[in-house]
């Protein structure tokens, strides 16, 4: 059992009838219930669909072969395969799909059907833990799992680290920036900004529509502690605004009245800028406020419509 | 499908395609795929050795150590990829020239799908050893409610000495409007971000900037929310990321440089520190880190080395299977259906976004490749609101053929929307420390 994998991790099941080539991407299997489940049918789901004619051959990721002579293509449509009477799995197999009418209990327990990635599966991998095996705990941790293993229907276990199956680069950070933005109160000014020339997109290479994903954390000048925050928040935007009146002899006087208001937040301009931005007022013009941000941006592109991660 | 890792020395091989100066002796480049140059890389014009100086400058600047200084920098009204820490001949390197970059540099690059590492910027990678700060999760939970307690996320894990990066997704996102008042009193209260959150070095609270008792001026954030906003379902990711004002500094996201090792030259300032052991893959000890004897596969951070450096210093680890433990996986996000992976030229995109004028409740479904054990995690948000409260709520389905299926619902009254979307691979639930 292997932690790490550095090169193939593994490659496609395959069905084929020597002239047509298909990989397989799931199997179920059909259980008669005869004093104990017994496998009588293997139902594989196919990555595309096939035209198949004489035995067809099914060729596991280490090279073991089986091969059937009593098969049944289904391009589309379901098939509910049954443990016992039970359906399972709840809603069946759609096609296409190839049903392997010989395949039964015997030749599970000589030539199981294991499914590998849906293509060849090169690159860095590690293995995530096993919660099955151990506590989780000093004592009695999780043990590591298999980075090759797959479950009863061929599906890949866990990994922590996947470099081949998928994208999405673990945020990698590329520039990181700090600063203040204030309004003096009972102001004119109820909005204050500044740009960050980060020049994302011209040193990666990106296109000029791209942005990068980018992380904006701010606090109030009370949160600072010897330079650093003590606490901070996300991007906010909220606005309140009321009146309280009181009645008097069947007339209502207005007492208060508020209409308040504050945001910050980024915003993209380019893909080589952002700009941070600070409102904040009240009933009077702006409120006096001043806030420390921070900003992180990375290497990954925008995954989020332009908000702070 | 390109190459996808690189272990071992991270050289990259560049062709100069102009220079800063008409005389040619300039500190200016522009080369062919400079996107996988960083500030910091060596340069070498033979891929091997330091710059040979001695020929053309003499006066005891042999064996030149030039490395990059800036990048996109101007020189006379022109922006030229790199600027070297000092200036190179056309003697050495000319126009039409070979250079390479990192020729000295060991360590291990990821390619994302689709990608060539050997020619792809960090952009294009999902792991990048010369990177100091990425998103190593430190710790993961998930809480169906959060009082103004908050959750503790640190626990008996190692001190962070800052506070995170924190990724989270709510049950309710997007805007939130309250109307009250009574008797003589009318109020109200509107939040275009309404999954808003107070973030220490330890905890997670609740916030809101809200109006105190609704009688006037907003006021400092409070560990509370409005009613009818409360915290419901938050998954949560911390990340070894520093992420708060006063952190935003080199000596958090810079790589260390050296100003005393001299054995290939200090000319035009400090360079990244060299000649650590920074990868390994098969057993580690490290007493300073907690790991004895531990199998896998282990980065640490330019300057230290990984059989001594410190937790926050790890780049890539394993998880040991310990709750205490800080490593919990990598911030790794589902590709699209995989169809469009493979098919493509273009690096898939995670997301989607939409645009929506609705007077009833809308569908939208993100195919997601899926080959694992269980379910995605769906993120989602609407990043432009309207006046009036709207919900998005997500429901996923596990397919045939390795696919997910995400389905998220918008329902709202008016308004024209932007709806983001992407689905996680770390599942939040059974990894909880919690």
């Amino acid at each position: 059992m292997g932690r790490v994998v550095l090169g193939k991790r593994s490659q496609p099941t395959t069905v084929s009838d020597g002239t047509t080539t298909v990989n397989v991407t799931r199997v179920e299997y059909d259980y008669i219930d005869a004093g104990g489940f017994y496998i009588v049918k293997a139902i594989l789901s196919l990555q595309s669909t096939a035209s198949f004619s004489g035995n067809v051959t099914v060729t596991m990721p280490d090279g073991t072969t089986y091969v059937e002579d009593d098969y049944t293509y289904q391009a589309t449509g379901n098939y509910q395969p049954y443990y016992g009477s039970s359906a399972q799995p709840p809603g069946g197999v759609n096609g296409p799909m190839i049903r392997l009418n010989d395949y039964g209990q015997t030749q599970f327990n000589s030539t199981p059907i294991v499914i590998g990635s849906p293509t060849l599966s090169r690159g860095t991998f590690v293995s995530g833990i096993n919660t099955g095996s151990g506590a989780g705990t000093n004592a009695s941790p999780y043990a590591s799992a298999n980075v090759v293993a797959t479950n009863a229907q061929g599906q890949l276990e866990a990994t922590s680290f996947d470099g081949g199956a998928h994208i999405g680069g673990g945020l990698q950070s590329y520039s990181w920036h700090q600063g203040t933005l204030s309004i003096t109160g009972g102001s004119a000014t109820t909005d204050v900004a500044t740009t960050i020339n980060h020049e994302w997109g011209t040193n990666s290479g990106a296109a000029t529509a791209a942005r990068p994903a980018y992380a904006l954390r701010w606090s109030h000048s009370t949160d600072i502690t010897s330079g650093v925050a003590t606490r901070c928040f996300p991007p906010m935007e909220v606005y309140s605004d009321g009146e309280i009146y009181e009645s008097e002899e069947e007339e209502e006087e207005l007492v208060a009245e508020w209409n308040d208001g504050f945001h910050i937040y980024g915003e993209h301009i380019d893909k080589d800028n952002i700009k941070v931005e600070l409102e904040s007022y009240d009933i009077d013009g702006g409120r006096a406020t001043t806030i420390y941000w921070a900003l992180i941006i990375f290497f990954e592109e925008d995954y989020t419509g332009g908000k702070s991660i | 499908m390109g190459n996808n890792t690189i272990l071992g020395k991270l050289r990259t091989q560049h062709t100069v395609t102009a220079k800063g100066n008409s005389n040619g002796t300039s500190a200016y480049l522009n080369v062919t795929n400079p996107e996988s140059i960083l500030v910091g890389s060596s340069m070498s014009i033979d891929g091997v050795n330091q710059v040979n100086h001695t020929g053309n400058y003499g006066g005891g600047v042999y064996g030149l150590y030039y490395t990059v200084r800036g990048k996109n920098d101007t020189s006379s009204g022109t922006s030229y990829d790199v600027r070297l820490n000092y200036t190179i001949s056309n003697s050495f390197l000319a126009v039409g020239d070979t250079v390479y970059f990192d020729y000295d540099t060991y360590g291990l690059k990821i390619a994302k799908k689709n990608a060539d590492v050997t020619t792809a910027g960090p952009k294009d990678t999902i792991f990048d050893s010369r990177i100091r700060r990425r998103g190593v999760v430190y710790g993961t939970g998930f809480q169906s409610s959060l009082s103004s307690t908050g959750v503790n996320f640190k626990g008996s894990k190692d001190t962070l000495g800052y506070i995170p990066l924190v990724i989270s997704s709510e049950a309710n996102e997007g805007d939130f409007e309250y109307d009250g008042g009574n008797g003589g009193e009318e109020d109200a209260f509107y939040t275009s971000l309404r999954n808003s959150l107070e973030f220490t070095e330890t905890h997670i609270y609740p916030a809101e900037e809200g109006a105190e008792d609704w009688n006037g001026d907003i006021h400092p954030t409070v560990r509370s929310r409005t009613t009818g906003n409360a915290v419901t379902d938050l998954s949560f990711k911390v990340l070894r990321i520093p992420c708060a004002y006063g952190y935003m500094t080199d000596t958090y996201f810079a790589n260390p440089q050296t100003t005393t090792d001299t054995s290939r030259g200090l000319v035009g300032g400090g360079r990244e520190i060299k000649d650590k052991k920074r990868v390994l893959q098969g057993k580690l000890t490290n007493s300073t880190a907690g790991y004895s004897s531990k199998g896998g596969l282990f980065v640490s951070r330019a300057g230290t080395d990984i059989d001594s450096c410190g937790l926050d210093d790890i780049l890539l680890t394993v998880d040991d299977g310990k709750g205490a433990t800080g490593y919990r996986g990598e911030e790794q996000k589902f590709a699209l259906n995989y169809d469009a992976v493979i098919a493509g030229t273009a690096l898939p995109s995670t997301s989607i976004a939409t645009s929506v004028n609705t007077s009833a409740t809308q569908t939208f479904t993100l195919s997601v490749f899926n080959p694992y054990t269980f379910s995605p995690i769906a993120f989602s948000g609407i990043t432009t609101s309207a006046a009036s409260s709207s919900e998005v709520t997500t429901s996923v389905s596990n397919l045939a053929g390795l696919t997910s299926n995400i389905t998220y619902t918008l329902s709202a009254s008016s308004g024209s929307f932007n709806l983001f979307a992407s689905a996680e691979k770390q599942n939040f639930t059974t990894l909880s420390l919690f």
